[in-house]
Parts: structure tokens; C-alpha cells; sequence
């Protein structure tokens, strides 16, 4: 398959899974760029054996989490301090909150949303992005994440408890 | 109390649901093209130059050590070569 043609087909989708991920335009850009790298040079060793969009959704979710735990591992080197270090591991703030598409009357609540979602688990974070924001079905989800509906729907389920019990602070 | 939370929750949730897809800016699009166009090895090289580097730097601490090593061996021949002359000296004055 041509490099141009998935790129012109899923780079907006790429752009906004990684937006859901990091919130900023800048993080987001990276990662997107990171991504069609990636597509580009695993092309030829890309197996049918799933869709294309399923393969591009997982290699733009896993970009998404590394650039994540990198800029984690940059806060580590910052703090040597190993108290800090578990409470910079739990919350993860990301540069600026800068989602351009969330209109500006919504922006404080959806920042204190993501600000909780943020502080969950990877997987539960990825369930909660494709279910909710990527409106994806739960078998979608299942297969873009590689694992059954029972996984997903029991990810669904301990994120939204997760996500009530931070709120509620 | 219970439900009352869980319909915040669905709120909160309902308000993730609003979040419009936007394109990606023109500019970074093809700034992304023309990367990808020129080639990903640009990190390659990267990684090679620093890999060449901390090679020289090891020969490098490697060789100034072994100049150490030399000096301090020379010094210390000159040291007994002197304690030598030194012990001759004393004999022939004896």
C-alpha cells in the first residue's frame, strides 16, 4: 500500500487519537510525527492480518503511552528525591492543557476530566479514550487492544470506579 | 449519594463525547511529509555519532592512563636508578 494514501486517510485520526493522549498540539504533533516514522519503515513487514486503521491505532496508541513514559523518565531524572518520584509517577502532568478541539466554555471541566483519566492505569486510559472519546464498540476496542470484550468491558468498569473515587476529591 | 456520583460520572463522560476531531495543521502535515520524505535516519546517525564518540572517549581514558602508568613507572625507575648513584657514591667517598 502507497505511504502517501495512509497518510492522507488516517493522519487526522492519528492527530487526534494522540491530542486524547497528551492534550497539547505540540506533544500531539510529535507524536504524530513519531508514528507515520514508524509506519513508514515497518510498511513492508506490515502482516494482513489486521485492518490497516487497526494497525495504524495501535502503533499511534503505543507512540502515544512511550512519549508518555519518556517524558516520565525525564521528570524521574529531575527528582532524585524517591517520595516525589511515586507521586510523579501517579500524576502525570503534561505541558500545557491546549486541546483545541474542546470549546472554551467546557475547557475547565474536560481539563479536570482528563486531569483524572490521566492519572489512570495505560490500559484503562486506552479503553476509556477509544469507548468514550473515539466512540469505538467495545469489540473494536477489543481487537485494537488486543484482547477480549470481557477485558475491555472490565477495564471500562474499574477506570469509571477509579475515575469516580479521583473526582470525587 | 451513590447514584448521585454515578450521574456526575455520566456527565463528566457525556462531556468527553463533545470533543470535536480537528485537522492537522498544513504546515506541520508537510514539515511531517517532508521529514519521512528525507528519510528517518536522521536519529540513526544520532545514535551513531554517539556511539563513535563514547568509543573515542574510552580509547581516550584508555591511552591517558596508560601514559600515567609510564610516567609513574619511569619515575620510579629514575628513583632507584638515583638511589643507586647515590649508594655508589657513598661507597666511593667511604
Amino acid at each position: 500500500m502507497d505511504f502517501e494514501k495512509i497518510y492522507n486517510e488516517y493522519k487526522n485520526l492519528v492527530y487526534n487519537l494522540a491530542l486524547q493522549y497528551v492534550q497539547n498540539q505540540t506533544d500531539a504533533q510529535e507524536i504524530t510525527q513519531d508514528t507515520f516514522l514508524s509506519i513508514y519503515k515497518n510498511l513492508d513487514s506490515f502482516q494482513r492480518k489486521s485492518s490497516i486503521k487497526t494497525w495504524v491505532y495501535r502503533i499511534a496508541i503505543n507512540k502515544s503511552l512511550d512519549f508518555i513514559n519518556s517524558r516520565k523518565r525525564i521528570k524521574r531524572r529531575f527528582f532524585f528525591d524517591a517520595i516525589q518520584n511515586n507521586q510523579t509517577n501517579k500524576k502525570v502532568q503534561f505541558s500545557n492543557f491546549d486541546h483545541p478541539g474542546i470549546i472554551l466554555e467546557q475547557k475547565e471541566a474536560v481539563k479536570k476530566i482528563f486531569d483524572a483519566i490521566n492519572q489512570l492505569p495505560e490500559r484503562q486510559k486506552t479503553a476509556i479514550i477509544l469507548l468514550k472519546i473515539e466512540n469505538k464498540t467495545q469489540k473494536e476496542t477489543a481487537f485494537i487492544m488486543q484482547c477480549s470484550v470481557k477485558s475491555v468491558e472490565s477495564l471500562y468498569q474499574r477506570a469509571k470506579n477509579k475515575l469516580s473515587k479521583i473526582l470525587k476529591h | 449519594m451513590e447514584k448521585n456520583t454515578s450521574n456526575q460520572l455520566n456527565m463528566n463522560i457525556e462531556l468527553l463525547q463533545q470533543i470535536k476531531n480537528v485537522e492537522i495543521p498544513q504546515h506541520i502535515s508537510s514539515r511531517i511529509f517532508l521529514n519521512i520524505q528525507s528519510n528517518g535516519h536522521k536519529k540513526l546517525s544520532v545514535i551513531y555519532v554517539r556511539r563513535v564518540a563514547a568509543i573515542f572517549i574510552l580509547f581516550l581514558i584508555i591511552d591517558i592512563s596508560a601514559i600515567v602508568n609510564y610516567h609513574k613507572k619511569q619515575q620510579k625507575q629514575n628513583d632507584s636508578n638515583n638511589y643507586i648513584v647515590l649508594a655508589k657514591n657513598q661507597i666511593y667517598n667511604e
